[in-house]
């Protein structure tokens, strides 16, 4: 069975620097070695993730996982850009932009691909700042709505009452990943993973810092 | 007497060329905001691909100004 969170009361790890003593969380010492960690910057599940920061991170919190929507749930603007890329090629099977003089055929080329060039940014933005972490504090989610919205909810653990995994799908059940949501005591009633690999790490994961904290 | 010969395309064609502006000017805009916006995320979290994100951002802008400078130039 593989080690999924490694509870630091579980463990002979103790607190041996400053730090650790101030925050009351240990790192596990063989990090490299669990199940889920890595150091690709687009990966969709990252355990105990290196050199990650945000915001508002308060003195002795650490960053436990990050994770953001499954990577197949890109598979639609990766699609409609791909057909984008090829689309123009049509054109020369079906002359459409002929009525136009050749320099203005130039320009709305350009532009289709322009477009195209924009779809790809805001896809993959949309999907790689979209993100949800769990520190030893609280969990975060940043939504990444498109490129002029974005919202940041947040929840201390201890304010964490239930946590739901909602799996509805058969691509979803191929690929392992679901929704979790979170329903929290404070002013932010609901917090919500959207899509997230191994939803069922993620909320053993919760409730191992739950037990810890409550 | 022919179509092409009349001064009514001269006028459509300047008429594009206008809508061309105006929209690749509104396009230019949102380039900028994708730059702006990579540049405020990166200070919100920080994911180690800093780099990649911001020179994808300005080649984007760079290639809406060089459409941009067609237009006006060229049509």
């Amino acid at each position: 069975m593989p080690v999924i969170y490694t509870n630091p009361e579980d463990t002979a790890n103790k607190p041996k620097t400053k730090k650790e003593k101030k925050s009351g969380f240990v790192m596990p010492e063989n990090v490299e070695s669990l199940p889920g960690h890595t150091h690709n910057s687009l990966s969709s599940y990252c355990y105990f993730p290196h050199n990650i920061s945000f915001m508002n991170i308060e003195p002795g919190e650490k960053v436990i996982l990050l994770v953001r929507r499954h990577i197949i749930t890109n598979a639609g603007w990766v699609l409609l850009s791909i057909i984008m890329i090829f689309a123009p090629r049509v054109l020369t099977f079906f002359p459409l932009l002929d009525f136009l003089p050749g320099r203005f055929q130039l320009a709305a080329i350009l532009f289709w691909y322009l477009l195209t060039l924009a779809i790809v940014i805001q896809g993959f933005l949309t999907w790689f700042y979209s993100v949800n972490i769990i520190t030893n504090k609280r969990v975060i989610d940043i939504d990444f709505i498109n490129l002029i919205y974005r919202k940041i909810t947040d929840a201390e653990i201890s304010h964490i009452e239930d946590a739901t995994v909602e799996m509805g799908s058969v691509i979803r059940t191929i690929f392992d990943f679901g929704d979790i949501v979170i329903q929290t005591a404070a002013e932010i009633p609901e917090v919500t993973f959207d899509a997230v690999p191994h939803p069922d790490r993620i909320d053993k994961i919760l409730s191992d810092l739950r037990l810890k904290t409550n | 007497m022919q179509l092409t010969n009349t001064p009514t395309p001269l006028i459509i064609w300047s008429i594009l060329k206008i809508f061309f502006i105006i929209g690749l000017s509104v396009y230019f805009v949102f380039a900028i905001v994708i730059v702006r916006q990579i540049d405020i995320m990166q200070h919100t979290i920080k994911l180690n691909f800093e780099l990649p994100l911001k020179i994808l951002g300005l080649i984007h802008l760079l290639f809406a100004l060089i459409l941009l400078l067609f237009s006006i130039l060229a049509l």
